[in-house]
Formats: C-alpha cells, structure tokens, sequence
C-alpha cells in the first residue's frame, strides 16, 4: 500500500480537485446525456465512530483527526453527492446516551456554503464514549424512513469532551407533536449508509430488540465479541438486510426507497462488519492509516457510483454491433458510462452458430453455449465470450475481450505510434519523439500546456500512462508500475473488421486472418488480431494530446473525446484472390475521422497489417478545407468520372460530409452554421483536394451552393446510376433538414467555370418552429426501385437531433414542446444524371409546363402523403383505394413519428422491398415510481412503397409496424448473410425485445443465386 | 373423191404416247426420289442441328448449376474452362451422346462489383453490389452441325456499404 504518501490523497480524489472546475465548461450537448442519471442524486449518509478510541494517536495525528480530514476531502470533491453525517452519542454506561444523533441531516442539491458548513462540523466532532453500531444505525433508520426520533435527542448536552455537536432539529418534521424525522429519501436518488468505525461494539445491545420487531425475527440475533463486554447479541446484519428490502417510508404510491449500507474497519477488522455488508449489500473494506482510509472511502464511493449508473439504465454497458463481413465472428464495441471521463470500453467477440437442421442461427461463447438472454437481448451473464481468460464475463465491460488481453499485458511491450516524425511519419509513442518542434512548437513550456502538463516529470508520466502504465493506481493494488484498463470507451467508433483472407500460410480461406480496428475516447486507433485478441499496435494522432491528461486526471464533468467515430476501409485486392498480400501489391487503406475529437480526417496504408504508415492528414488549416468542421462524416471510397491515373484508370476518391459545426449543439430553432456546409472529394492516396460543393465561391475545385446553410455530419450516399463503375450522384442530408442531390455527369472533372456538375435541393424538411426543427445525422439510404411499372430512385431519411436525444414534449408546459420527427420516403423520379441546368421558374410554369423533376423541388413533407393512420392497410376498401391514389399522386411517404420525442439516430436499411429503421425514444422521469428511467429503442419494419406493416412480431395474427426492442440506443442493424443464404439482422445488444425479437433477427431475404440476364445465339 | 389413208400412217402414236408417260413417269419418280433424299437431308441437318443446340444449351445450364460448388465459376475472374475441375466420368455433360468435349463453354467476367439491376423489391444502394458474367457455349460435329449462345449472368455479392 501507499503507507507513506501521508494526507495526501490518491487517484481519483486528486484529480477531481485539480481540473474538475476547468473541465465543467465545456459541457456539450451530445448522446452522452441518455447515460446521466435520472433519479436523482445518490444521498449518502456517514455514521462517524466518535468512541474514546478515535483519539488514539496516528501517523503523527490521531484517529479522528485523521477521519476528518479524509472526510472533509469526501464532501468537498464529490459535488454530485450529496452527504448527511450522523455521530454517535456518548453512550456511558448507566447513562442514557445511547445509540446516536444527525448531526447534520441530508440536505437535497447541497450548495458550496452547505459543504462548507457540513465540514465544520465534521471538525468539531470530538473523540469520547462507546461504540454503538447497531443503535447508531437504528437512528440512521429512523432518520431515513421518516420516524419518531429515539436515540436522537439522548445526547449529552453539554458535555464539551463528548457530545459537542447538537443534533440537527431540521432533520425533523416541525409539524410532529413529538419530535420525528422528515424522511430525506423520499425522492428516486439512491440511498447509501457508510459506517466507519474503529472498534468493536460497546454498549450496544438497547435496539436489538426492536430490530428482532421490525423484521419479525424470533430468535437471537449473531453473537459478536464487543468491546470489554465479552460476546454480545448484535442485530445490525438484520437492521440493514431490513433497510435494504423493505420501502423505507411505507408510501407505494411514491415508488420504493431503501438504502445500501457499507462499512468501513478504520484500524480494526471485524466480522460483524462483513456481515453487515453482506446483508447491506454493500462492501466492507477496511484501512489502516490515512492513505488506507481515504481509498477505502473513495471504493466505496466509486462503488456507489457504478450502482447507480446500474439503477437508471440496464442499457449503459453496451453501445453498438459490428458488420461482420458475413464471418461467423461477431464483435461487441462496449463501455461502461460513469460520472468521470475515463469510461472503460471494450470488444468482445461472440460466434454465430447455424443449426444446418433447424436453419436456427444464434450467438455462442467461446465454449460453443448460447450467449445471448433471449428476454433481455443482453450478453448471458453466464456467458464466457471468446479469448476470455475469465470465466462468466459476458456483459461486464471490464472483464474478457480485447480489453482483458491488454490489461495483462507487459505496456512495455505495446507497438504505440504517434505521428511526430518530419511530415507526420510515424514513430514510436516516446517522450523522446515527442519535442516541442514536432508539434510545432518553440518551447517545452510550450509542449507541456499543449498536453496539460506542469513540468517534464508530469509530462512523462501522462505518456507512461498513455502507454498503459498505472500511474494512478486506478486498480487501487497499491501498485503503479503495472497496467491499467488500457482500453477507453468506443462512443461511436464501431469495430472495423478488416478480412486479410489467406495473407500467411498461418491462414487459410476458413481461418482468415481478421484484424479489427476501433477508435477510442482515449486518443488511440487501435488494431486487434482475431486469433487472440491481442492488440497488434494502436495510433495516437498528436493532435490529441490534450486528451490523455484529461483522461488521466479522470475528472467529474464533462466528455472527452479522442477517436471518435467510425474508421472506414479501402481494399484493392489486385490479382482478385481474396487475399490481401502487400507483397502482391495488394493495398488496403484505411480512412478515419475524430467526430468530436476534432475537424481533422487521417489516410493510413495499412496493406501490411504489421507496419502502419500514415498516409496523409486533411485539417481545417489544409488548403481547400477552411469549411471543414468536425468530422463527423464517416467518409465512402469510390470512383467518379473524370479522374484517372496516367493510364487513363479511374482513381479512388473518398466521398464526405464537410462535418459538424457546434453550433448545433445551442439549445432551440437550428440558425445557419459557419462550417461543415457542404461535401469534400478527395484523392484517396495522395489527399489532393478533387472537388467540393461548399458556399466559397466557384473555383477549379470547389462548386459555390450558396443554399448550403448547414453543417453535415452524415455520411453521403454514393452510386452509379448508369452502370459505367463511375460513382455519377450524391445524395447528402444536412443538419439543418435540408436534403441534396448532386450529379456528376460526363466523362470530365468541371472546369473553374462549375457548370457541369449540378446540385439540386431535393427536399426540406424544417419549419423553423420548435416543433418542426427537424434535423438530419443519417445518410440517406437509397433504393432503386420501381413500383407500377415507374423507376424511380427512393430516398429514405429520418429526423432527429443527435446531440440531444433527450428532447420530449414537456406535459406540464405546452410551450415546451419537442420536435415532431418523421421519417420519408421521396420519389426521385429524375432516375439519369441530369446534363442539363435546371429550367427557370418561367419554364416550370409554362404552358405546357417542364417536365423536368427540377420544377417541382424542393419537396417539403405537405408533398408527401402522410402514412401515419396506415388507411392502405387498415382502412375500409374504398379508404385503401383513395389512399393508394393519393400515395401514388404525392412525391413520396412520410410517417409521423407516433410517440412522445422519438427520433430517427440511425440510417435506415432496406432489403428487399422491406425498410428496417431504428428510432430512439427518450423516456419521462417519473419522479413516482422510482424504476429505471431509460430511452426505449423501437425497431420499425415497413414496406417500401406504402410503409405498411410487414412483420408480425408478436405473433397474434397482426402484423406490426413497429416493435420495442428494449431500453437502448439502437444502431443500424447489421446485415449478416449467413452460409444458408439467408441473411438475418445483428442488432445491438439489449434487443430482445421482452424474448419477441430473435437476435439475429431473421429477414426472410436471401442473397439471390446468380440468374441469366440476357440471351442469344449466335448466327452462323 | 381420193380414200384417205390412215391405217399404217397412225401406227406409232401409242409408242410416243406410252415413251411420253414413260417420260412422265420417269420424271416424276426422279422427282419424288430426290424430293425424298433432300428431305431426308434437310431433317437430318435439322436434326444435327437441333442436337447442337440442345447441346450448347446444356453447356450453358451446366456452367450455370456450378454457381455455389466448389467448382463455381463466378469468382470474380474469367473462367475459360469451368469444368476443368471434372473427370470424363463425373463430368455434368458426358451424358450428350457426342460426348462431353464437343461442348466448348467460356465464363467471362463482364463487370464486377457494380451496382445491381433495378429490382421491384429494391434494396438499399451498397447492400448488394453484382458482377456481371457471359457464359458462352458452343457445340460443334464438324461439317455437320454447329451452335453458339451466350448467356448473360447476373451474380449478387455482399455490397462494399452495407
């Protein structure tokens, strides 16, 4: 242990006091706030042992002195608690002073001066009398269920060695003939008791009798040694079994209170301690100087903490899923939510087994055993997942999985690139590549306010860390030359799967060589190998450095954000073997963004998995990028007419959304954004700035579209339209609701005149009312279709602000009302490129009128028909007749979102004629009831043409559009296609849809056999 | 009033007659006899080259039916004998009764990785993408018979977006 570090607290503690106030500023709107806790502030209670013993000296102080002090630390760093303290009495012998007193009650929301006052009295406690654990704890259940005081008012007054402090009448109901507590928990916050004692029981046996009362016991209570009173009768174990099961005011009607209860062995281990923290149930921890005491105090804290984050969402240890390329190897991206910045993230991968017999496909661990709950849709429990050395990890985000892998692994031997090298080469993660001139500046000063840092033994311990080491004893053993939980939370960076087929003779097209890549708040790109899930090496981009003292200093407020969103790939596989060899001159490339980790897209050339390369970095200060916002935009790699190679062979280009401007983050109507407006093409090897469409004025590589007003953080939508294998359209939706067309035709890039290309606005969606400030984060899913005998191109987008996905009507204030989200269907009916300007406005209203689609653009959802009552389905026959008119009259569908605050967070997927679309609906606090309050995902299946109902979930004959599959953020499902041909849906964990949706989720679609296209003979 | 004579002067008529039906006859079954040979020819060709067809047919269907095995053609390659992987006694075709080898079938890799067919039960763009192959197959008894048709072949892949 740290014995000799003294007063000084350690870790978490620390960190809170040193930047937690610079921190809270930055605060963002962002879907981090669907983990934040809901029902309330977690109340803790402290029973202060003030028995004569607390003066024994210590360490150079004593007892109390030193309890003070770490307490006085507890109250002034954890502002998200709020405290209560309770003192024992004096409890002299043939006196009436026992059990104990609040001193200071519980005080709801408690201001700095209330912290301030509480600390003061913590500090006038004064050493004396016995050690009444039960009694004691019997007040604080009086106290907390809002009874008749009976201990409470038994103090010695006046006594200035014992009892100095009054007890706190506040904490008492004034309108009570007889002195009784106000219960303080009466509200959703969780409840928690720490006892602290240094001793073992001393006059304590006056409350087991009404313990035995309350909980109907009718023998004896546990025999516990006591203090010089031999062995006694001591009810404790069932007062707090009884205080953790039992509704502590009695009141149903306001949901169920109760209080956990921890104890803490100050200088002494006890066994009536551990009972009672088993029964509590909490945790006994116990600590034999201050440095002990202070981290045993912050554990039980921390353990409180992890509680309620389990109390307001079952959800929180998962995120997203994974595509698997259609292997049988599916990867979980999970993380832990915390009221601190260093979530721990994971990856854990589960196998898809297909029953040959029964065509049944489902998830199995690593021993080949079902893993999923079919009720919950989570991870079993029970469930040990691939490369677990740990058994039963299934749903703990800080057990198994590639994070395991790390954890146990020597840092030291990590392969950690950074790119400080002369333009941006890659070198080894060291301080020694790490000089103020290779982040461009003049000084170490310089440097070390870049990263955060005081002075160079902090610098190098913050890059020790990064490494892995664990510098502040996270794991609380007492040792810091060890590793700590390496992997941070992958928000919404999902797991690439990157298939290198047969690249060694170590693989085989059976057993493949896969590598996954994930970014992670934590700064780091990472690269896992899926044999052993050991991390292959891991990239930190030196723009980032700011985010590993964060980190590191784990503070209360806040997010930080490093590698945020999803890495794409690029595979040219050159002599079509399926097998990605560099020494072939196959290439794989890899392509990411930071999404809020900052505006800066990075290329590496990974075709040797072993040795990354990074290939280029566009920012906001590259020439051509001022309009680049954060990037958001997971970038499409594909080709587009007009740029070839020497050989006249096209090149590939990456496709992307200029990014997100945070100013979208603001609270009410969307305004006009200053960065983000538009689309980037750039060369996918080189970086070269290809083509834009931005509002800068035209020039040879970028297109002025003065009617981009806002940011995109979508990805784009990119295809052929005319089977040339040359990408000749775009379609692209804004964060302002506005949704874009752009056509690519002929053979050429546009000159510096830009009147070749041509966007058009295809729709808009945002009234620019609060109810109607629909925005888009999803890319556009396209279909081409046709439907009674008419090709068109379908365009499916749904609304919902991303950043606050918490938005609801407010029942108790109508001005207060959310967006009504919706999702469409438009009918691009222009299914070729457009080669021609778009007609004026003369020409559209000519007679006769233009035909072309142009005229009647934008589209607004009043020119869609509104599908809501589903009347082609349900209605009487002449409604569905009427209704099939006006469908096919209007320029599309569009379905109301029906519930309160539902939102769209995903892009749609559709398979054969069916639309999967997942929505996000965040919940009302109810402050009654108590439950968890979670957002519920739905997971909508509707029919192309006319959204109708096309499953019936349920079974019971009907089908339905819509069903809930359980308390998450649902993703966009992913596609697997399964060696039978069918291909089924992975969707998130915690899909189970009360045991109604089949995780994988079965289509009914298959991938179709190859099938004659044309035919003849020849003549001769 | 002079006799007219007419006995001796009328004697050889039947003669021309009976050689002019000789002739008649002659002709006539010289017609019939070859008519008969030029059809029999004509429905032997005809035959010949039905057959043919058929066969060439058959190398189309066959190339078509190793979509999925292990000996499947569409590999996002040229395949310029897709039965290579077969012996003369498992061969799909060794049941034509001119035997397997006068079918000569090609698979040629048109496009690969492109966008799919417009489809009434339309999909997402990048869900699927689809190669486009050719298969051709020909069928020849030399100076008898010979055929060649050209199918092409639609193969839906795992799309590079899904």
């Amino acid at each position: 242990m740290i014995g000799s570090v003294g007063y000084r607290t350690v870790g978490v503690l620390a960190a809170i006091a040193l930047v937690g106030m610079s921190l809270s500023v930055n605060l963002v709107a962002d879907d981090t706030e669907i983990y934040q806790i809901y029902g309330g502030r977690p109340k803790v209670l402290i029973a202060i042992d003030d028995s004569g013993s607390m003066s024994t000296a210590l360490d150079g102080s004593t007892r109390m002195a030193i309890v003070q002090d770490v307490i006085t630390k507890l109250i002034t760093d954890n502002t998200d608690i709020d405290f209560g303290v309770l003192e024992f009495n004096s409890n002299l012998p043939n006196a009436d002073y026992d059990g104990g007193r609040i001193v200071s009650r519980i005080v709801a929301d408690m201001s700095e001066a209330e912290r301030g006052n509480m600390i003061t009295l913590v500090n006038s406690i004064r050493a004396g009398g016995s050690t009444p654990l039960c009694e004691s704890t019997y007040e604080a259940y009086r106290y907390l269920s809002g009874q008749a005081v009976v201990y409470g008012d038994k103090w010695q007054r006046g006594d200035a060695d014992n009892d100095v402090l009054p007890r706190d009448v506040l904490a008492e109901d004034p309108n009570e003939p007889v002195p009784t507590y106000q219960s303080p928990a009466t509200g959703c916050g969780p409840v928690f008791v720490v006892i602290l004692t240094d001793g073992e029981p001393q006059n304590d046996t006056g409350a087991n009798q009404a313990v035995k009362d309350l909980v109907g016991k009718t023998g004896s209570c546990g025999i516990y040694p006591t203090f010089g009173q031999g062995d006694a009768e001591n009810c404790l174990p069932e007062l707090v079994e009884h205080m953790a099961s039992t509704d502590l005011d009695s009141n149903g009607a306001n949901g169920v209170q109760n209080a956990i209860t921890y104890t803490i062995g100050f200088t002494i281990d006890q066994q009536l301690l551990s009972d009672a923290a088993d029964r509590g149930p909490g945790k006994y921890y116990t600590a034999d100087n201050a440095a002990e005491l202070s981290v045993a105090f912050g554990k039980a804290i921390k353990d409180i903490r992890a509680t309620d984050t389990g109390l307001t969402s079952p959800a929180v240890a998962v995120d997203t899923f994974t595509r698997t390329e259609s292997r049988n190897e599916v990867f979980f991206a999970m993380f832990k939510p915390d009221n601190r910045v260093n979530w721990p993230g994971n990856i854990k991968r589960l196998d898809i087994s297909l029953d040959p017999d029964t065509g049944l496909a489902e998830l199995v661990d690593g021993n080949g055993n079902a893993a999923i709950d079919p009720v919950t849709g989570h991870i079993r429990a029970t469930a040990t997942t691939v490369w677990s050395t740990d058994n039963n990890d299934g749903p703990i985000v800080e057990k198994g999985g590639v994070g395991a892998v790390l954890k146990a692994r020597d840092p030291a031997t990590r392969r950690l690139y950074t790119n400080t090298g002369p333009g941006d080469v890659l070198l080894p993660f060291a301080t020694g590549n790490m000089t103020p001139s290779a982040f461009g500046f003049a000084s170490d000063a310089e440097l070390y306010d870049f990263f955060g840092v005081a002075d160079r033994a902090e610098f190098d311990t913050v890059v020790d860390w990064g490494r892995g080491y664990d510098s502040e004893d996270e794991d609380e053993d007492g040792a810091t030359d060890d590793t700590r939980w390496i992997l941070a939370d992958m928000l919404h960076s999902k797991p690439l799967v990157i298939n290198y087929g047969a690249r060694t003779n170590a693989f085989s097209a059976e057993d493949p060589d896969q590598r996954i890549v994930v970014g992670t708040n934590g700064g780091f790109l990472h690269m896992f190998n899926n044999d052993d899930g050991e991390e292959d090496w891991a990239f930190f981009p030196k723009e980032l450095g700011p985010v590993l003292n964060l980190r590191r200093q784990n503070t209360v407020s806040g997010h930080v954000y490093g590698v945020d969103a999803t890495a794409v790939v690029y595979t040219r596989d050159l002599n079509r073997d399926g097998n990605l060899i560099a020494s072939d001159g196959d290439k794989v490339y890899l392509y990411f963004g930071l999404r809020r980790g900052g505006r800066i897209l990075y290329a590496m050339d990974i075709s040797d998995p072993g040795s990354p390369v990074l290939l280029w970095r566009i920012d906001a200060d590259t020439a051509g990028f001022a309009e680049l916002g954060q990037t958001w935009s997971v970038p499409v790699v594909t080709r587009i007419p007009g740029y070839r190679d020497g050989d006249g062979v096209a090149r590939p280009v990456l496709v992307f959304g200029a990014g997100y401007d945070t100013n979208k983050d603001l609270q009410g109507v969307a305004t006009a954004d200053t960065m983000g407006r538009g689309i980037y093409i750039v060369d996918a090897i080189s970086g070269e700035l290809v083509w834009s469409m931005t509002p800068a004025t035209d020039s040879q590589t970028n297109m002025e579209e003065a009617g981009l007003l806002h940011s995109v953080a979508a990805g784009v939508t990119v295809f052929d339209s005319n089977g040339d294998e040359l990408s000749d359209r775009i379609y692209f939706a804004d964060t302002g609701g506005q949704l874009w067309r752009v056509d690519m035709p002929g053979a050429d890039l546009p000159d510096a005149g830009q009147d070749s290309w041509r966007a058009v606005k295809m729709a808009e969606v945002n009234g620019g009312t609060a109810g109607t400030d629909r925005r888009f984060f999803n890319a556009p899913d396209v279909v081409r279709t046709a439907h009674s005998g008419v090709a068109f191109d379908a365009i499916l987008i749904g609304s919902g602000d991303r950043t606050n996905p918490n938005d609801m009507d407010n029942p108790a204030d109508p001005n207060d009302v959310a967006v009504d989200n919706q999702f469409y269907m438009f009918r691009d009916r222009a299914i070729n490129p457009y080669f021609t300007d778009a007609p004026s406005s003369d020409d559209c209203n000519a007679d006769p009128p233009s035909v072309d689609f142009r005229c009647q653009l934008p589209l607004d959802p009043n020119d869609l028909y509104d599908v809501s009552a589903n009347r082609i389905q349900l209605g009487t026959a002449d409604e569905q007749s009427a209704a099939q008119a006006a469908l096919l009259a209007a320029s599309g569908w569009r379905l109301d979102l029906p519930n309160n605050g539902e939102k769209v967070l995903a892009r749609s997927i559709t398979i054969s004629g069916r639309v999967y679309i997942s929505t996000y609906t965040p919940q009302s606090v109810n402050e009654n009831t108590c439950e968890p309050v979670s957002g519920l995902g739905r997971l909508y299946v509707l029919n192309l043409f006319n959204a109708g109902a096309e499953v019936d979930f349920d079974g019971n004959g009907n089908t339905d559009r819509s069903w809930i599959i359980g308390e998450i953020l649902p993703d966009t499902p992913s596609p697997h296609f399964g060696e039978d041909g069918e291909i089924r849906l992975l969707l998130p964990p915690g899909s189970g849809g009360g045991g109604i949706i089949d995780s994988p989720f079965l289509t009914g679609a298959s991938l179709p056999g190859p099938y004659g296209s044309y035919w003849y003979r020849e003549e001769y | 009033m002079i006799p007219v004579a007419t006995g001796p002067a009328q004697r050889g008529v039947a003669l021309v007659v009976a050689l002019l039906f000789l002739l008649v006859v002659t002709i006539i079954s010289v017609i019939a006899a070859s008519n008969s040979t030029v059809g029999l020819k004509m429905s032997a060709n005809l035959q010949d080259s039905y057959a043919s067809f058929q066969s060439a047919e058959a190398g189309i269907i066959a190339v078509l039916s190793l979509a999925g095995t292990a000996s499947d053609p569409f590999d996002g390659d040229d395949t310029p004998d897709p039965f290579a992987d077969f012996t003369a006694a498992d061969h799909p075709l060794r049941g034509l009764s001119d035997g397997a080898d006068s079918v000569n079938t090609d698979v040629y890799l048109t496009t690969a990785g492109t966008a799919c067919p417009r489809s009434a039960v339309g999909s997402s763009v990048g869900l699927f993408d689809c190669d486009y192959y050719r298969i051709t197959s020909e069928h020849e008894v030399p100076r008898e018979a010979r055929t060649k048709v050209e199918l092409g072949v639609v193969k839906t892949i795992i799309g590079g977006t899904p």
